[in-house]
């Protein structure tokens, strides 16, 4: 049972907020793919996920794209 | 967040049916179930435990521990063992970490039958569980229940995983693992790293951090080899370059084929007036042609005509030659046979038509004249000799009528009467071909005539204008053939450049979407690492510090409990100055609980006594469980064994107020003093004593009622000081400090 995702996301927020900028991204919008991911780990941790490599790669693929319509 | 609300365990192996409700609350949170040794205390564990995990959740071989009732005799109809665990949840996940907790309540329930077996062997139990179901439901807003979708094992494994059973059902011998094994167990340095790193990055969140950032990684460098490999494929350039080529390659050929269509137009014009200019002046072409024709053939038929007729002539000649001269020879013969035959005719011999006569009158031995001709007589002689002159005669005479016949057939001839048809035919030959050769010769000279009027020179000049003109025109079309295939393969090379090109510029629009995700996926990963690094430091270092102070309130005022201690050989409690987490050296994710004395130096687990032992492992428990804000039961058993004094004071009381909810099992020694009294008093929300009825006292024990003759233990409300019909054991009633509850409670 990890309760430690309020500091996980704590410090991914801090993280994000320093570096998604010089992306030029959204801090919010990669605070939420990456909290999506670790979800995404954390079913994968208790009970394997199938093709979770895969989902993980659209995720940040729809991202990037959705980033780029951004800019 | 996890807590428990209600255990429900029935026909577990002491126990008949009981109920614990554990304080879920927040002031007073702590539950102390009282049990002397050998009461169940360590049975009420594993059947916790057991009915969070299962068969795993037992000791031994799979199969083999005993679940049923110790008074049940194995039956073939079996008997039904049940755990259920209420518990309840914030509903916290991992995206809604700032949404309104929604509290979701589960009930968990696990429930086998054990039937009779024959045993094989000797060793072998004489039951088999059957049966054996796990259930998880969870109660709707309008307080049903339905099964989860997600089943017992997810849930389970992700709220309360069984790696860190001995953080949440902990018995602590198995706690002290986290420190080297307790007193009757060491175990290897590598397994304790491995058992304290997992439980610092699991409750930590780094080991899904990492993986994740792990996972991240990888696809990064897939992005990146995706979109080197894009790039590299792509050779726009290259591929635009010899597209061009090609096209110029076909304009050319498309402005060949464009001037050889006008050049084939222009020469089919001037065939066309060529031929219009040669049949104005011959008629036409190919009447002029027809006269060469005719004339060609004229002069053949001509010839084979004069030479039929030569044949003809000459066989005319030959036959009348060859019947003149044998008619003249016949016509001597004639006359030569004639003058032969005439004296023949003229003898007085015996005339030929008599000659037969003759001869019969010589076989009848008698002449007509009478005499006797059988003998040898001069009559019969001399007719014999007639006879055969006369048959000489004869013989020459029908010689010479042959010479005769034959001459005088050729005299016929000669007279014209046999030969006249074949002279006529061929003399009808003759003149027909004379006929024929002078219709040809006529034709000829009409044809001779005809191309006589025809200008030969202008009309062989016009015929090689044309036949130049057609050259041209047949070389036109062969290039025109040529260029049309070129022109084909060149298209087909165009449109497969094209599609090349246009796969180029998808892969390079590929690889730029690419470099785009291997760009957004390497930011991840910075935020990733920077973040798991910062809280993999901070927290860590929380830890370490968060377990120095745990300790030290544990094992504050441990002066005074010196004495009591029996293991002076190893370190005490007042030895170790600083306790805490560190990472070994040259790993990122692998700690090692330490113990430190007073100079600095780290001592190992076989130098520290069992009670150091226990609060280490508990300091790293709580102070784990704090720093990660995990909200979860602990559920401990022996946890204050081998402490005393003070340490098992504050041990009680720091666990008290630092775990979420804390269900303690302990005996009656750990609650003898008034300051544990007190602490109870104090924190618990819930209290309840465990009794085994076999501890009777006529049974050798100290429980001074029977009420159940079964083999059981029985569980009622009672605190620690505190006693009723189903606790009561010899020497309380006489205890001041404690109390009959007159309102006993029906044991459980």
């Amino acid at each position: 049972m990890v309760s430690n995702f309020e500091r996980i996301l704590a410090e991914i927020r801090k993280e994000a907020g320093q570096i998604a900028p010089n992306y030029r991204v959204d801090p919010d919008s990669v605070v939420n793919l990456i909290m999506g991911i670790v979800d995404l780990e954390d079913q994968h941790r208790v009970k394997a996920q199938h093709g979770i490599k895969k989902k993980i790669r659209q995720m940040i693929e729809t991202a990037a794209i959705q980033a780029s319509e951004v800019r | 967040m996890l807590l428990i609300r209600r255990i429900e365990i029935v026909n577990f192996a002491c126990f008949d049916q009981v109920e614990i409700r554990p304080s879920a609350n927040p002031k007073r949170p702590l539950t102390v179930i009282r049990a002397e040794n050998g009461s169940g205390k360590t049975t009420l564990l594993r059947a916790i435990r057991w009915g969070m995990y299962g068969e795993q959740g037992l000791p031994g071989n799979p199969g083999s521990f005993s679940l049923h009732p110790a008074a049940w005799q194995p039956d073939s109809q079996g008997i039904e063992t049940r755990v259920s665990i209420l518990f309840e949840t914030d509903g916290s996940s991992r995206l809604q970490l700032e949404g309104k907790p929604t509290n979701i309540e589960y009930e968990l329930r696990r429930s086998v039958t054990t039937v009779h077996r024959e045993p094989s062997a000797k060793d072998e139990p004489d039951f088999r569980r059957v049966r054996e179901e796990a259930q998880l439901l969870e109660r709707e807003p309008d307080g049903s229940w339905v099964p989860n979708v997600h089943g017992v094992g997810r849930v389970i494994e992700e709220l309360l995983p069984w790696s860190l059973r001995d953080f949440f059902v902990m018995d602590a011998d198995e706690a002290a693992d986290f420190v080297g094994g307790s007193e009757n167990k060491e175990i290897q340095r590598h397994e304790v790293i491995g058992k304290t790193s997992f439980a610092v990055r699991a409750l930590l969140g780094l080991e899904v951090f990492d993986s994740t950032a792990e996972r991240v990684a990888s696809l990064r460098r897939d992005f990146e080899r995706d979109a080197t490999k894009a790039t590299r494929n792509a050779e726009l350039a290259e591929k635009q370059a010899e597209l061009d080529h090609v096209r110029g390659r076909l304009d050319e050929i498309e402005k060949r084929l464009e001037r050889n269509r006008h050049e084939r137009a222009d020469t089919d014009e001037r065939l066309a007036q060529g031929r219009g200019r040669l049949e104005a002046l011959i008629g036409s072409l190919g009447a002029h042609d027809a006269l060469r024709q005719r004339l060609t053939d004229n002069e053949k038929h001509t010839q084979r005509a004069n030479e039929e007729r030569r044949s003809a002539a000459r066989e005319l000649s030959n036959d009348l030659t060859r019947v003149e001269m044998l008619a003249s020879l016949a016509a001597r013969e004639v006359r030569h046979v004639e003058q032969l035959l005439q004296p023949l005719y003229d003898d007085g011999s015996i005339p030929v038509r008599h000659l037969p006569f003759v001869k019969r009158l010589l076989e009848t031995g008698t002449c007509v004249c009478g005499q006797d001709l059988t003998s040898a007589s001069d009559h019969a002689n001399h007719i014999q000799e007639v006879i055969d002159r006369s048959t000489e005669q004869k013989d020459h005479a029908d010689h010479l009528a042959e010479v005769l016949d034959a001459a005088t057939g050729l005299g016929r001839h000669a007279d014209g009467e046999e030969w006249a048809d074949r002279t006529d035919d061929h003399a009808k030959a003759v003149a027909v071909l004379d006929e024929e050769i002078n219709n040809l010769t006529q034709t000829r000279l009409d044809i001779d005539s005809k191309l006589d009027d025809i200008d030969d020179e202008e009309v062989e000049n016009a015929r090689g204008r044309i036949g130049m003109l057609e050259q041209s025109l047949s070389k036109i079309d062969r290039e025109i053939t040529s260029d049309q295939e070129a022109r084909e393969q060149l298209a087909k090379d165009s449109n497969k450049l094209e599609g090349d090109i246009r796969a180029a510029r998808r892969q390079e629009a590929q690889a730029r979407d690419l470099e785009r995700y291997e760009e957004t996926a390497a930011m991840l990963v910075q935020v990733l690492r920077q973040a798991y690094a910062r809280i993999q430091d901070e927290q860590v270092r929380e830890l370490d510090a968060e377990m120095n102070a745990l300790f030290g309130s544990m094992a504050a005022n441990v002066f005074d409990d010196e004495a009591v201690e029996d293991n002076q050989h190893k370190a005490t409690l007042r030895m170790i100055a600083k306790v805490g987490l560190r990472p070994l050296e040259d790993t990122s994710a692998e700690y090692e609980i330490f113990a430190d004395n007073s100079r600095g130096r780290s001592m190992p687990p076989t130098e520290i006594n069992g009670a150091s032992r226990r609060i280490l492992a508990l300091s790293f428990v709580l102070g784990l469980c704090k720093v990660s804000r995990t909200v979860a039961p602990l559920v401990a058993d022996s946890l204050l064994n081998f402490t005393s004094g003070s340490v098992r004071t504050n041990t009680l009381r720091v666990t008290a107020e630092t775990a979420s909810q804390p269900i303690l099992l302990l005996t009656g020694s750990d609650l003898e003093s008034q300051n544990e009294i007190d602490l109870v008093n104090r924190y618990a929300g819930a209290t309840y004593t465990l009794t085994g009825q076999w501890q009777h006292v006529d049974q050798g024990g100290d429980v001074v009622r029977l009420t159940d003759n079964r083999q059981v233990s029985l569980l009622c409300d009672c605190g620690p000081r505190e006693y009723c019909d189903v606790c009561e054991r010899l020497g309380q009633a006489q205890d001041e400090r404690c109390t009959r509850r007159q309102e006993s409670e029906a044991p459980r």
